[in-house]
């Protein structure tokens, strides 16, 4: 089973996407960027979905964190975000970065097909 | 003074002689008298030592005959110490009495001779005594190991000589140190057998102390030769040695030649030698002195007699000088000085006088006799020289004077440039001295030529004539222009000699002369080129002059311009209105006619082509001194008109938007209201028909988001409205206990969920009843407060509500909210109130938010006239604040004032370690008047209840050290009987607090934040002893508090399906009686029919075929307010509407999507209580709380619609299905045997109804389609055994019967399972430990483990621990779930391993 490690504050989210995709993947949960960071430590997942919007670690921050260990190199990051417009932040992120963008409020399948693609390497793209 | 130096030259060579002849002649004879002296004294002293030593030396000898013959010695002699074998350790020093009798013998003699120091025996046989102990006993001297006497000098010359006394060569002591003599005679007995050799030391050294007293400090070396041995005193030094013997030859010639002292070099030294032999003792005595000794004796004698002569000739030679000076040099000096005065100074009144008619006098007088010749012809000279210096004096005087005080500069040079004359203003402006640069060219000067071009000068000597020209002048670096006028001096032959120049400055003048050019270069350009026209009229109307622009705005060129009169009629002229303008009217004409000026007056210039170009033209007069007239300035102000009128029509456009958007929004809160409503109202539905944990959980969260949707969209109308100015302050009566209750219900919850205290204080001398709009005071205070607690992590959220000033009928109040939590800086507090932004963009990124409310919240205060303000540290917390004026009613009784009397004078101890809720307590109680005591911990609290006699405790649930519970236990059994009252203050109510309370008997529980009210209620229920009562603001409680009113009949008018179901549902749980119309027009004839039936009337105010509205009128044109009470339900809360409600006889309202709680709290003051119901409903709610799970149970049934239609009591379900399976588990066919038409179709009747209840719709469908059936006679009575459906029916009833038996079963077992089994320990610590991992990877299947686990964990650690587990696993806060649970492993362990 790949390993999808999940970054979100709001525990319904969490709730939504682990119900969503536990029969698929396995899961990990980090309730902001400084636990995934945590958990990226220890375990290397094959895919990242994550938060912009966190406490004590915004998912800016942590994707800077990311992208500076070698380790995580090609690990594909999901960005969940409910911001409508893309936020500068993510505009100045590494472009070369496997980075896709899912708008909330989303759509599991359209989640799961963009976990999918982004775990088969498919070029960018929503 | 020539002859002066000659004298003392010749004194000098005198002297010279003398010295010279008394250090040749005299000096030889006189050191050969002095050497002779010298030794006469140093052959004295040897004799005298000779002598001396003679004396001694022979005493010695008497001396030790003497002693050698005393009877002691020659018979006391046998038991002596000998020392031949001493060695350092084998000694044992034992002297005999003889011995002692010798040495006291010896002392004796030492006593009467102190020169003496040692008296000796040396026996034969190598025996030893002496004057002194030897030794030390037991310590033996090193020189005395095997010390032989016999081996000695002194002994070997006594034997030699036997009965003689002798005296020795001078030898070195054992010690080394000393020298001696040693007078010794052999001791013979009477028969002369020689026994031994007695010894007296002489010791040189103290000898020598004799001789260096007779030498005393003379130079020179003392000698004492024996033989081959030297005793040599130098100084006081003493040294024995072996005698040179080139010294031993020096001592035998001087006493072969019988010399009475001999010259010789010793050591490189001339040294005088004097010798003196002794016969006797065969010693020569010498002194050796060194030369220089005797040469400075010399020395010394000859200078006592020459100084004395050479002082006396000087002294003589100074006399001779003195005289010659005084009689023959000072007059002759005096007469050179004369002379050489009168040349000097030129007196000729001078004479020479006192000189005697010696050669001198005769002299002096020739020389008085030429001076007074000289001094007649000078006279003569002196007064023609006097006359000619004055006449030029007074010449130059006047020239100089006018130079001087010329204001030019004037100044000369010579053909050569150089400077001859400068005059005080030259010197002036340069700063110069004119001593300083006469004979210097300005190059020398200045290092540079002061003109810029020089070459003026040489141009008037070229052409010797004078010349004038302008040039510039370098002064200290900064050019300066002058006007020069130069001309050329001529000498007496007419050739140049100097050229004169005179140049005044004229750089100001220069300087001014070209502003005023450029000044009017600027005007001119300015006056062409600003984008304004200008025209110069004359006063009588010409255009004088019009620049550019004026042209381009008035379309003709400035030259046409410029010949036109005011009243041309080459434009026609309107003004802002249209109407042509007259002439007299223009502002230049107007001014002409006397007005100083005409400001902006707007006139239009009508163009060739019918185009206008608008103008803003003002004139002002000239002044007459410059020339009179007027000048006009234009502006072309077509393009501003234009837009000015684009602004007005852009502003109506503005208008007319906003207009549409409040319209907008109208409209659009009411659409979104709508289906906001069904979404939480079917949510609230939903949530109580049965679902399973997972459905119930999804609901859950459904209804949480849609409420958090609704409170943004909230925000965002709100906003809309304040924006569109469309929100208005209501002023209505209101008890602020209530708001702040209604708050603390809110955020308690939330507080405790993050783990903050959370506090209200409301001031004693705040009243509760108030007006003011207490909806906006609440979400004002909703909005800071819920901000408060979500930014604070850990600490304290306080609410403080204090009185700033009252008058009769109005307040001020000022409510507080404070933080602990995360804090702004000054930066962030800045902007903090503006639409759309938060404190900054990473706090959006951090915590969400719209950004809305604190911008709401502003606004709200702001239309209540208060103002928000905030101080705040970052990182320390945040404090928002607010002041607002509030009417009350100063007659309004306070509530907390009427204390019953049970309570009066109570004894309050207080246990709480929060320090702002100490605050509180203290704050509430003392307002009621009360003793209290606070207590921080738990140890000091119980000593002083157990001593105070209090009538009530009050404690706090979370202490530090223990619960409250705890210490309420440990007071019970402390105290056994005479407890006090207890009241628990918890901060959210857990199931099992309460319960652990009532059990531990404590009398009331509180919910936080106290409110004064919830604490004055809690204390009545204690004191009263009354059951536990759960004082807080549940929305069970509101429930509770509707029972009483159950059974009103309630009259619903609503057309939307949804929101009817809603209304329906709850409000026939609580147990009202309720009709539903479908619009207006049902909702007046149902009231028509039954004019009294109705209790209330729920109105929409939207709805087909009649609205509300009009409902309402033709309702009231029936019944009266007071008859029927109609509350309102819409989403449209604007207040024109509401205005309008009121109006036509509604009397509340209720906003959609519609809040239980308000609307029951708003029934409640419609409705009147019927007790009747009271009872059943109590009933109802108790069914409810036992609930059995049916889901998954029931295959082919629908259980949920079932339990909804029976309001979710599973009880009631379980007997309805019990029934039905008892009633159906039959044969159909022998059931309806004999049965007639109508029984049959009674039965199916029934079958379907009961079917339906239970949610069996397969066999309600088939008993219905077959009731049917029969009922209209399409299936015979007789041929309904054969029909298909009724095979069907009773196939699927005794499927149906089957399944509900099952369940039912089953239903037992899995409650009684759940509740029995339990885990190994060696099993719930391998759960624990796989959650452990699980969460330590923060797994997802966490949760799934833990559920496994959290029943055992329950059991063991009990609800609390398992609840905290649960919860944060759920949270996915595994990190704190990791803890709690690794704590129980670790007590697991524990207990395992003690």
């Amino acid at each position: 089973m790949r390993k999808i490690l999940i970054v979100d504050d709001n525990t319904l989210n969490l709730d939504i996407l682990r119900d969503a995709l536990k029969s698929t993947y396995k899961l990990s949960m980090a309730k902001n960027g400084k636990i995934a960071l945590k958990i990226l430590e220890k375990n290397i997942p094959d895919l990242i979905l994550l938060d912009v919007m966190m406490p004590i670690m915004d998912g800016y921050e942590t994707f800077e964190k990311i992208t500076q260990d070698d380790r995580l190199r090609g690990i594909p990051v999901v960005f969940l975000s409910g911001v409508d417009a893309l936020e500068h932040g993510i505009e100045n992120l590494d472009p070369n970065r496997f980075v896709r963008l899912v708008h909330k409020p989303f759509d599991i399948p359209q989640v799961m097909q963009m976990i999918q693609s982004a775990l088969e390497g498919e070029g960018i793209g929503e | 003074m020539k002859i002066r130096s000659k004298l003392v030259l010749m004194t000098l060579l005198a002297v010279f002689l003398l010295f010279l002849s008394f250090s040749t002649l005299i000096r030889p004879r006189y050191e050969k008298l002095v050497t002779d002296v010298y030794v006469t004294n140093l052959e004295l002293q040897l004799k005298h030592i000779d002598f001396y030593m003679e004396e001694f030396v022979s005493d010695t000898k008497d001396d030790v005959e003497y002693l050698a013959k005393s009877s002691e010695l020659i018979e006391n002699n046998k038991n002596l110490t000998n020392f031949l074998n001493v060695t350092q350790t084998g000694f044992d020093y034992n002297p005999s009495a003889d011995e002692l009798q010798l040495v006291s013998l010896f002392e004796q003699y030492i006593e009467a001779n102190e020169q003496i120091e040692f008296v000796y025996f040396g026996s034969e046989t190598g025996d030893f005594v002496m004057n002194v102990p030897m030794m030390a006993p037991g310590s033996p001297k090193e020189s005395l190991f095997d010390f032989d006497p016999r081996g000695r000098p002194w002994y070997v010359s006594a034997q030699q000589n036997k009965g003689k006394a002798i005296l020795t060569n001078p030898y070195t002591a054992p010690s080394g140190y000393e020298f001696y003599l040693t007078a010794a005679i052999t001791v013979e007995d009477e028969a002369g057998k020689m026994l031994g050799v007695l010894g007296i030391d002489l010791n040189i050294n103290n000898l020598s102390r004799y001789l260096i007293n007779v030498r005393s400090n003379e130079p020179g070396v003392f000698g004492m030769v024996q033989d081959s041995t030297m005793i040599q005193i130098a100084g006081k030094e003493i040294t024995l040695s072996e005698v040179r013997s080139s010294l031993v030859d020096e001592l035998d010639y001087t006493k072969a030649e019988g010399l009475k002292y001999h010259t010789t070099d010793i050591n490189g030294e001339k040294t005088i030698l004097v010798v003196l032999e002794d016969e006797s003792l065969e010693w020569d005595y010498f002194i050796s002195v060194p030369k220089s000794v005797i040469d400075d004796q010399v020395e010394q004698s000859i200078m006592a007699v020459y100084i004395p002569v050479l002082v006396f000739f000087t002294l003589f030679m100074f006399v001779v000088i003195l005289f010659v000076q005084r009689f023959i040099l000072k007059p002759v000096v005096r007469l050179k000085d004369t002379a050489a005065s009168i040349t000097e100074t030129g007196d000729l009144d001078m004479s020479i006088k006192g000189y005697g008619k010696d050669e001198l006098g005769l002299l002096a007088d020739s020389f008085n006799q030429m001076i007074q010749e000289l001094k007649k012809n000078k006279d003569t000279l002196k007064e023609q020289i006097e006359n000619r210096t004055r006449e030029l004096k007074e010449q130059q005087m006047f020239l100089e004077s006018l130079i001087n005080n010329s204001p030019s500069i004037v100044f000369v040079k010579d053909v050569n440039f150089k400077y001859v004359l400068v005059n005080s203003a030259w010197c002036n402006m340069f700063g110069l001295d004119a001593e300083d640069v006469y004979g210097k060219k300005s190059e020398d000067v200045f290092g540079h030529d002061e003109y810029t071009h020089p070459n003026g000068d040489l141009e008037v000597i070229k052409t010797r004539a004078p010349l004038q020209m302008e040039e510039d002048l370098l002064l200290n670096g900064e050019y300066r222009e002058f006007l020069s006028t130069k001309f050329p001096l001529f000498d007496e032959t007419g050739e140049v000699y100097a050229v004169c120049n005179i140049a005044t400055e004229i750089t100001d003048y220069k300087k001014t002369q070209r502003d005023l050019a450029r000044k009017k270069e600027q005007l001119n350009v300015l006056f062409d080129t600003m984008p304004i026209g200008v025209s110069m009229i004359s006063s009588t109307g010409e255009i004088k002059e019009a620049n550019k622009v004026s042209e381009d705005i008035l379309g003709i060129s400035a030259d046409e311009h410029k010949q036109l009169e005011l009243s041309s009629k080459v434009f026609t002229i309107i003004s802002s209105d249209g109407e042509t303008m007259p002439v007299e009217d223009y502002p230049a004409s107007r001014v002409i006619q006397g007005e100083t000026m005409v400001s902006n007056v707007e006139m239009g210039v009508v163009q060739e082509d019918e185009s206008v170009v608008w103008i803003s033209t003002t004139a002002a007069a000239i002044d007459d001194t410059s020339g009179g007239g007027v000048v006009v300035v234009f502006e072309d102000i077509t393009e501003k008109r234009k837009a000015e009128h684009e602004l007005i029509r852009a502003k109506d456009e503005a208008e007319q938007a906003v207009k549409i958007k409040s319209d907008f929004l109208a409209n659009m809160s009411h659409e979104i209201r709508t289906p906001m409503n069904a979404i939480i109202g079917l949510g609230a539905l939903l949530e109580k028909t049965g679902l399973d944990i997972k459905q119930h959980d999804y609901v859950e969260k459904i209804n949480r988001s849609a409420k958090n949707l609704l409170g943004i969209i909230n925000d965002i109308l709100d906003f809309s409205k304040i924006e569109a100015g469309k929100l208005s302050i209501e002023s209505i009566h209101f008890s602020l206990d209530e708001v702040l209750g209604n708050i603390s219900s809110v955020i308690g919850m939330k507080s405790f969920e993050k783990g903050i205290e959370f506090l209200i204080i409301k001031e004693s001398d705040v009243p509760d009843a108030l007006i003011g709009d207490s909806l906006r005071l609440n979400q004002v205070l909703l909005n800071l407060t819920n901000n408060a607690v979500k930014f604070t992590e850990s600490g304290e959220v306080s609410i403080r509500v204090s009185k700033v000033s009252q008058t009769d009928t109005e307040l001020t109040l000022r409510f507080t909210v404070k933080d602990t939590g995360i804090g702004m800086t000054e930066e962030q507090t800045a902007s903090l109130f503006q639409a759309f932004s938060q404190a900054d963009m990473s706090i959006t990124r951090k915590y969400g938010g719209t950004g809305l409310g604190l911008a709401i919240t502003k606004n709200l205060v702001e239309m209540m006239q208060g103002s928000v303000r905030v101080n705040s540290a970052f990182g320390q917390g945040s404090e928002f604040y607010f002041e607002i004026p509030l009417k009350y009613n100063p007659n309004a009784v306070r509530r907390s004032r009427i204390v019953p009397g049970f309570i009066n004078d109570l004894r309050i101890a207080v246990i709480e370690d929060n320090d702002t809720a100490i605050e509180v307590y203290k704050h509430y109680l003392n307002h009621l008047k009360y003793e209290t005591a606070l207590f921080k911990e738990s140890a000091t609290f119980i000593d002083a209840v157990k001593n105070g006699a209090y009538d009530l405790v009050i404690l706090d649930y979370k202490l530090k050290s223990k619960d409250g519970i705890q210490v309420w236990k440990q007071l019970k059994e402390e105290l056994g009987d005479g407890l006090p009252s207890a009241i628990l203050v918890t901060a959210y109510g857990k199931e099992y607090v309460i319960e652990e309370a009532k059990e531990s008997g404590i009398s009331a529980v509180l919910m936080k934040p106290i409110t004064q009210s919830s604490l004055f209620d809690g204390i009545i229920t204690a004191v009263k002893g009354e059951h536990i009562i759960e004082v807080n603001h549940d929305f069970n409680k509101h429930i509770e508090d509707m029972k009483p009113y159950a059974g009103n009949r309630i009259l619903l008018v609503e057309d939307n399906p949804i929101n009817q179901q809603v209304a329906i549902e709850n409000l026939e749980a609580i147990g009202f009686a309720l009709d539903v119309a479908e619009n207006g027009l049902e909702a007046v004839q149902m009231v028509d029919h039954s004019l009294d039936l109705y209790d209330l009337v729920l109105m929409d105010l939207q709805m087909p075929v009649m609205d509300g509205f009009t409902a309402t009128e033709e309702i009231r044109k029936r019944v009266s307010k007071d008859k029927l009470p109609i509350i309102a339900l819409s989403a449209d809360v604007m207040k024109e509407t509401l205005e309008r409600i009121e109006e036509i006889g509604i009397q509340d309202h209720v906003p959609k999507p519609i809040d239980l709680k308000e609307l029951y709290s708003k029934m409640k003051s419609w409705l009147n209580p019927k007790a009747s119901s009271k009872e059943n409903l109590a009933k109802t709610l108790v069914q409810q709380a036992s609930q059995i799970d049916f889901h998954g149970l029931l295959t082919g049934f629908n259980v949920n619609t079932a339990l909804a239609r029976l309001g979710n009591n599973s009880l009631l379900y379980k007997k309805l299905l019990t029934g039905f399976s008892d009633a159906y588990a039959l044969d159909l066919k022998e059931t309806l045997k004999g049965m007639e038409h109508e029984e049959v179709v009674r039965y199916f009747h029934t079958l379907k109804g009961l079917a339906g209840n239970i949610g069996a719709e397969k066999s309600q469908d088939l008993a219905k389609d077959l009731e049917m059936a029969i009922k209209d006679h399409v299936v015979s009575l007789s041929a309904i055994q054969e029909n298909s459906r009724f095979a069907d029916l009773i196939e699927q009833l005794a499927h149906d019967v089957q399944v509900v038996k099952k369940c039912l079963a089953s239903a037992v077992e899995v409650t009684e399972t759940s509740t029995t089994t339990s885990l190994s320990d060696l099993e719930y610590t391998s759960k624990l430990q796989n959650l452990v991992e699980l969460l330590d990877e923060y797994d997802m299947d966490s949760e799934a483990a833990m559920l496994d686990v959290i029943p055992e964990v329950s059991r063991r650690q009990g609800d609390n621990v398992s609840s905290k587990i649960k919860k944060a696993v759920e949270a996915y806060e595994y990190e704190e779930a990791l803890d709690h649970v690794n704590s129980i492993l670790t007590d697991l362990h524990g207990a395992e391993k003690p």
